[in-house]
């Protein structure tokens, strides 16, 4: 039997098009759940190179544009070393 | 399964409310027991609560015996749970390391040594060059010394959900995602009518497992809970590989222990650090925000402790909420007011922790009557009639 060809759709955390497909068969079909399901933009570039690519997927497997919201976009917006954060500003309690 | 398609079901045995570990694991035990006409009303997608959002720690250094007893069985279930629930839960036994630079802590660390011991943990109080052979990045000038127990351990807390979530299911439990609940129509002294955005369904028993949401769903059946949801923040690194083997926290830093500040970060199966560390000044309510002060706050405080972590970058931050009563012991048990409604919040920032062992005893008592003492001894009785609460649980972090 041929092997279907792997196709990565995440490519920090390795996720495939199986993976998404496995996960949607599970019934989880919105972006937070596929998300927490798979593993796919949990990793260093967080959603920025695979966030539309599984969207689309998604969307051809009958996901309704409505529930094709993004990932919540948390800071830092790239990465920020432990040092640099230390090293700022001081503290004044203020929470922003 | 999801937002508009009508309820599953019209009636049922038992509706839990919340689809967190708390509220899947009870519905999971309970079908394990014959008891499967359950239904899980959780209001969002799965892991949207602090099951989804905690640092995944599993620790049975605590302060008071029933916690020590509860946490023991927990770290039981999380070994076998991946090959039981066939998912991997990334459990790593690498210990917990508390360590502080203040006397009196250590001296009640030391307290908490002993009765952790009488209870058969392996836990031993180190000196800070002792704490240094179980973390060599340690910084220990100025560390007074610490206390280590090497069973504790660390989940990836995802696929707990799934776990429990999958398995409930398979086992006939409904699980109703994107179902919010609207109102708890009581009639004759018991919840008669669950009021969903889907549609009514008639339960002989409802289970409160909503954590920082059970005040407004207690209210509705006109019961009140002293609860309150007070964020923590938490934060993540890239991968790295393995270097951390246990949780550290360092308790007091100027700081009171019992008032959320500690901070705590390890190292997961994936390689990344994941850490928090509460604020004092944090307020009440609910918020998943998350602030720049913590950012800095947590990278002076970790890098400090471990000044090899400056070179370490953030990738995210995020943040939940603990669900907190005044004496930082669960509400767990029946109420006065209201027959057959069973609460199971209150857990503060260790109730992911909790819930294997938890909703194994609260399944049990469902199942067949039989109470174990946990849910008389922790109702919200103890909270009535100006009632105070018992002695606080002290080993809170985060």
């Amino acid at each position: 039997m041929p092997r279907s060809p792997r196709i990565v759709v995440c490519s920090c955390e390795d996720i495939t098009l199986s993976d998404v497909d496995s996960c949607l068969e599970r019934g989880y079909r919105d972006v937070e759940s596929v998300k927490r399901f798979t593993g796919f933009g949990t990793g260093i570039c967080q959603g920025r190179g695979c966030l539309a690519t599984v969207a689309r997927v998604l969307a051809s497997r009958g996901v309704p544009p409505d529930q094709l919201e993004p990932i919540t976009p948390r800071p830092p917006l790239e990465p920020v070393g432990l040092g640099d954060l230390a090293d700022s500003a001081d503290d004044t309690g203020a929470a922003s | 399964m999801s937002g508009d398609a009508p309820l599953p079901s019209k009636k049922a045995r038992v509706v839990i409310i919340g689809g967190g570990v708390m509220g899947l694991g009870l519905a999971y035990n309970l079908a394990r027991l014959g008891v499967t006409d359950v239904v899980v009303l959780e209001q969002s997608y799965l892991c949207y609560g602090a099951s989804g959002r905690n640092g995944g720690g599993i620790r049975a250094q605590w302060s008071s015996a029933d916690n020590i007893e509860l946490m023991r069985r927990s770290i039981e279930i999380c070994k076998r749970f991946a090959r039981e629930m066939r998912i991997n839960v990334w459990f790593r036994q690498g210990g917990y390391l508390f360590v502080t630079r203040d006397d009196d802590i250590l001296a009640a660390l030391e307290r908490n040594a002993m009765l952790q011991r009488d209870h058969r943990l392996r836990t031993r109080m180190v000196t800070p060059h002792q704490a240094q052979e179980v973390v060599p990045e340690l910084e220990i000038r100025g560390l007074a010394g610490g206390v280590y127990n090497p069973d504790d351990g660390i989940v990836f807390p995802w696929p707990f959900v799934w776990g429990y979530a999958q398995q409930a299911r398979a086992l006939g439990v409904k699980v109703c995602t994107f179902t919010r609940v609207t109102g708890l129509e009581v009639s004759g002294g018991r919840i008669s009518r669950v009021r969903t955005s889907r549609g009514d369904i008639e339960p002989e028993v409802v289970v409160n497992a909503t954590a920082a949401w059970c005040p407004e769903l207690a209210a509705m059946a006109g019961v009140e809970l002293p609860n309150q949801p007070v964020r923590h923040e938490i934060l993540v690194t890239e991968s790295l590989k393995p270097w951390l083997k246990p949780m550290l926290s360092l308790l007091g830093g100027g700081r009171d222990p019992t008032a959320h500040g500690g901070l705590y970060f390890s190292q997961s199966m994936r390689g990344e650090i994941v850490g928090g560390m509460g604020a004092a000044e944090e307020e009440p309510g609910l918020s998943f925000d998350a602030t720049y002060r913590f950012a800095g706050r947590f990278a002076r405080a970790a890098t400090e402790l471990v000044p090899r972590l400056r070179g370490v970058r953030v990738i995210r931050q995020w943040a939940g909420c603990y669900d907190v009563t005044p004496d930082e012991h669960p509400i767990v048990g029946e109420v006065p007011e209201v027959a057959d409604f069973v609460q199971l919040v209150g857990f503060g920032g260790h109730g992911f922790m909790m819930a294997p062992a938890v909703t194994e005893l609260c399944a049990e008592w469902l199942a067949s009557g039989k109470k174990h003492p946990f849910f008389e001894k922790y109702t919200v009785d103890r909270f009535r009639d100006g009632g105070r609460g018992f002695e606080s649980e002290s080993m809170i972090i985060g």
